[in-house]
């Protein structure tokens, strides 16, 4: 068992593997974004406080969540190749930086159309948005060091510690609206309270989240297999690869 | 948000105030279209990418 999983750990095995996963994650996430824009703008309720502008909920939520939660995995990946030095890690750390950068934009994009209909402006410089700008330029600046150096050794080594030192901006971001008086509203889902939201508004943002994760892990493979395929340019299994292709 | 909305089906009645979203159709397909074009974008990029470590 162990032995299997570490035999993906080359990027020689985890090739071939990634490709064969691409596509049903990309249906996954193709059909549960259907689903959760079908729940989200026909089945979920108007909400009686704001009227229609809530509908930004369902990308909004999801999007700012995956931010989070691919920079902890992505941190993670670089944390390993740092202390392990493996070759597949720093490559999964570089491949999920700029989905993890498009979700961060994302957040703060559908939040600036949200804030302004219902708080009166675009930006205001809150804990849980400031912070949550910060996360956009550690992502761009972990993708930014790593295409600054040309080792691609040594771009893992410095992408990792930017990437770990930065891990302490999640729970920031997260717990935001707890320590401060935040224009931000708390969490609508946690898990220790039962959600404050219509049930089926609860099921349009789950869905577009799960849909998120499948994007993700498609998008982070896809990307993995490009980088594989530059590093690796020299082997002589990608010599033969490109043969073939 | 309350018990009676529950379970309703959403009607929108006509395209027109389908996009009108209640007077927020700005906000709101502004979200979805700027995220929409950044999926987009993203995907291109990965193909692009793709065919260029393949030449």
């Amino acid at each position: 068992m162990t032995s299997d999983l570490f035999r993906f750990a080359a990027p020689q095995a985890f090739f071939p593997l990634a490709g064969k996963l691409i596509p049903w994650f990309s249906v996954l996430a193709g059909v549960l974004t259907l689903a959760g824009l079908y729940v989200a703008f026909f089945v979920a309720p108007t909400d009686h406080q704001q009227g229609e502008a809530y509908r930004i909920i369902f990308i909004h939520v999801p999007a700012a969540w995956m931010s989070m939660f691919l920079y902890v995995v992505m941190a993670g990946w670089a944390g390993i190749g740092l202390a392990l030095n493996t070759r597949l890690s720093g490559m999964m750390a570089s491949a999920i930086a700029p989905t993890g950068a498009m979700f961060t934009f994302v957040a703060l994009w559908t939040g600036a159309l949200w804030g302004r209909p219902t708080w009166g402006a675009y930006w205001v410089w809150d804990a849980r948005l400031t912070s949550e700008l910060v996360l956009l330029f550690l992502y761009l600046g972990f993708i930014a060091l790593k295409s600054a150096i040309p080792d691609p050794v040594r771009a893992d080594r410095a992408g990792a510690i930017l990437a770990l030192v930065g891990v302490v901006n999640v729970p920031i971001i997260y717990f935001s609206v707890q320590w401060w008086n935040t224009l931000h509203q708390g969490a609508s889902v946690s898990l220790t309270r039962a959600p404050s939201m219509a049930s089926t508004m609860l099921l349009g943002m789950l869905l577009m989240a799960l849909a998120a994760w499948m994007y993700s892990i498609a998008t982070a493979l896809s990307r993995v297999r490009s980088i594989i395929l530059e590093r690796e340019r020299d082997a002589e299994w990608v010599r033969m690869q490109r043969a073939a292709a | 948000m309350g018990a009676d909305a529950e379970g309703r089906r959403m009607n929108w009645g006509s395209l027109d105030s389908f996009l009108a979203m209640g007077g927020y159709g700005f906000y709101v397909w502004g979200s979805y279209g700027v995220t929409a074009l950044c999926i987009v974008l993203e995907i291109l990029s990965l193909n692009t990418s793709k065919g260029n470590s393949k030449a």
